[in-house]
């Protein structure tokens, strides 16, 4: 199809990729449920889950210990994961439909950069844990504002490229002002560090809570957006033309994308690489619409973390792995794979 | 019989130095005069160092080599401590280096004839080299073996050697009468935290021998870990179920209660019988002549919450 000649009717969406990245967000949420090194019963971990359903009362037979590890430690953590999983994919497809690039990703207008000077603040404080949250996330959303305003100083005629330039210059600022910082007080160096890495591991019900209403706007705006990101992909002068409004759209798109990033980074640090691997993972099996796109990224993005995060917990028994390490040490080779296969079909 | 033997393998390192030290010396010189045990040849982690004249001018990077410095009576021969070096309180009190952010030139400025160093991450060694200023590096050890030998290092550098072996002998009994009292609380399991996010210290450790000696049964040794500072996870910690939580991150925030309001961590028999015990950061990182008030504190702590 050229870009001259939209479709003017909507050709049907074929269900396949959703239902498969919904069966494997299934398996490795039942993965997650079940595996770890308490070596709780199975079918007991499932049993505890069904009884905490309202009306539903069931007994686990678990003990009060292994119903507290199933309840307050395994389920937050794996309803975590895929919260954040979710959030960064579907915000790291935005981002790249919005600016017409394949290498944007939620961090790219300085969320990254922003909300670690908010958690680099809080620790060197010394806050209580429950205050760096707060923090990292008000230091996201002012470094894209900042990025923002000054891609507004360039003048009327501001493009997508002006704002990315934008954010480029707004995160080396900040990363310069957390880098300070981190040297100015290096004993709480290896706080800093954890943060930075990404973590899920000591986080429970009340970082789920924190997250799901900002993940849910964030959600709801872009997907109702699909349609605007399909017709941005083909230019923001067609779609002018069209009758959109390419610099509003792509505010309230950054507005939402960034809204949930934002919320995601502060309760489980900078996780790397799903925000831009995911939806390229979907693009290259299920096509580029964005009406595919968004909804198979949310689901393929929440698989994807959980079962990393299955990896980062299990791999040494008892111990724990950086989950962004796993991230990209998993996904990147699978991200290859998918990119080697696909353009020998492609050719 | 364990006194001799604590004490004979924290010598042994040290007494070889001063043989070689006397057999280097003794060729080529006449008999030194015996009140100046100088030149001496020390151990330390990148080798043998020669140390020609007893140190006027002492510069020590490290808050352990501090303390030791202080506590063999060589506190009048340090000029300048790094900033982390906030015992004895005299050190407060010195020229301040900040060892984090090392700058060679900061230290020659201060015309030392020794600097002492636990790290060379940033190339210390190297740049002290070509500055011609002698140096000792003393990283942290993995037995008490090993932190008892550095204390008798630093007392034969700067002259000490004599009070330094009275403080070692005496922190070798009075660790051996730990060890004797810690017979009835063998086999109680503990989580030594290192961090919010639950780094913890295994046996092979020099925290985690501390430990061990008090027969203490650490639940990270149940980790399968590339290093001695593994990563635990919270579920493992919970079901383990340890008897103790000793908090070395108590200097950070970490409380008692904010340990107990951890999702789960409520059912952890150390919580629910009020045995999380805070330690004192400072000296849970380092390898000084405190770590004996570490060891007696822990078992003291053991001893209340067995009750």
């Amino acid at each position: 199809m050229s870009a001259a000649t939209l479709p003017l009717t909507r050709p049907r969406t074929r269900p396949g990729p959703l239902v498969f990245s919904l069966v494997l967000l299934v398996i490795a949420a039942a993965g997650s449920l079940v595996l770890g090194p308490a070596g709780v019963d199975p079918w007991g971990a499932i049993l505890e889950v069904l009884d905490h359903i309202p009306l539903v009362s069931v007994d686990s037979g678990l003990s009060e210990q292994e119903a507290a590890i199933v309840w307050e430690l395994r389920v937050p953590r794996l309803v975590l994961a895929g919260l954040v999983g979710a959030t960064l994919a579907v915000s790291g497809a935005a981002y790249q439909g919005v600016f017409r690039n394949p290498l944007a990703d939620p961090y790219l207008l300085g969320v990254a950069a922003g909300a670690g000077l908010g958690a680099t603040a809080g620790i060197v404080l010394d806050l209580s844990t429950s205050a760096i949250a707060p923090l990292a996330f008000a230091g996201a959303l002012v470094a894209v504002f900042a990025a923002y305003g000054l891609a507004r100083l360039g003048g009327p005629r501001r493009t997508g490229a002006t704002l990315i330039l934008s954010g480029v210059a707004v995160a080396a600022f900040f990363t310069a002002l957390q880098t300070y910082l981190q040297q100015q007080h290096a004993d709480t160096i290896r706080q800093v560090f954890s943060w930075i890495l990404g973590r899920l591991g000591t986080t429970g019900w009340s970082e789920v809570a924190i997250l799901v209403p900002y993940a849910a706007v964030s959600w709801v705006i872009l997907i109702a957006h699909r349609r605007h990101l399909d017709v941005m992909a083909v230019g923001e002068e067609e779609a002018s033309t069209l009758g959109m409004d390419p610099a509003r759209v792509r505010l309230v798109v950054v507005s939402a994308a960034t809204l949930g990033a934002a919320a995601a980074v502060s309760v489980s640090g900078l996780i790397a690489f799903v925000g831009i691997i995911v939806p390229h993972i979907v693009r290259l099996a299920a096509g580029a619409s964005y009406r595919v796109l968004l909804p198979v990224s949310l689901a393929g993005g929440a698989a994807f973390l959980l079962l990393a995060d299955l990896i980062a917990r299990t791999v040494q028994s008892g111990g724990e792995l950086p989950i962004g390490v796993v991230t990209a040490f998993v996904g990147a080779p699978f991200f290859a794979f998918i990119l080697a296969t696909r353009r020998e079909v492609a050719a | 019989m364990r006194k001799s033997t604590l004490l004979l393998l924290a010598l042994s390192l040290v007494l070889v130095s001063c043989r070689a030290s006397a057999a280097e010396t003794s060729a080529p010189t006449t008999v030194p005069a015996p009140a100046s045990p100088f030149p001496v040849v020390v151990a330390t982690d990148l080798g043998p160092v020669t140390i020609d004249s007893s140190p006027a001018r002492v510069v020590s990077l490290s808050a352990t080599a501090t303390e030791m410095l202080y506590a063999v009576e060589a506190g009048d021969q340090i000029v300048a401590t790094d900033l982390t070096s906030n015992f004895p309180s005299e050190a407060e009190s010195t020229t301040k280096i900040d060892s984090f952010n090392f700058n060679a030139e900061e230290v020659a400025a201060l015309n030392p004839d020794l600097v002492i160093l636990a790290f060379d991450f940033q190339g210390e060694g190297e740049a002290l080299t070509a500055l011609s200023i002698p140096f000792l590096l003393l990283g942290p050890p993995i037995d008490l073996e090993g932190a008892l030998s550095q204390l008798l290092t630093v007392g034969l550098a700067t002259g000490h050697l004599n009070s330094a072996e009275n403080l070692v002998s005496a922190l070798a009994a009075e660790v051996d009468a730990l060890t004797t009292a810690a017979a009835p609380v063998r086999g109680v399991t503990f989580f030594h935290e290192v961090d919010e996010t639950l780094y913890s210290a295994t046996s092979a450790s020099f925290i985690g021998n501390i430990y061990q000696r008090l027969g203490l049964v650490n639940i990270a040794d149940g980790v399968e870990s590339v290093g001695p500072y593994p990563q635990l996870s919270a579920e493992y910690i919970v079901d383990q179920d340890p008897d103790f939580i000793f908090l070395a991150d108590a200097n950070f925030g970490v409380t008692t209660e904010s340990v107990a309001d951890r999702p789960g961590w409520d059912t952890v028999a150390a919580v629910v019988d009020g045995n999380v015990v805070p330690l004192d950061g400072d000296i849970a990182g380092r390898w000084g002549p405190r770590t004996v008030d570490l060891m007696r504190g822990i078992l003291e702590a053991v001893e209340a919450g067995m009750r």
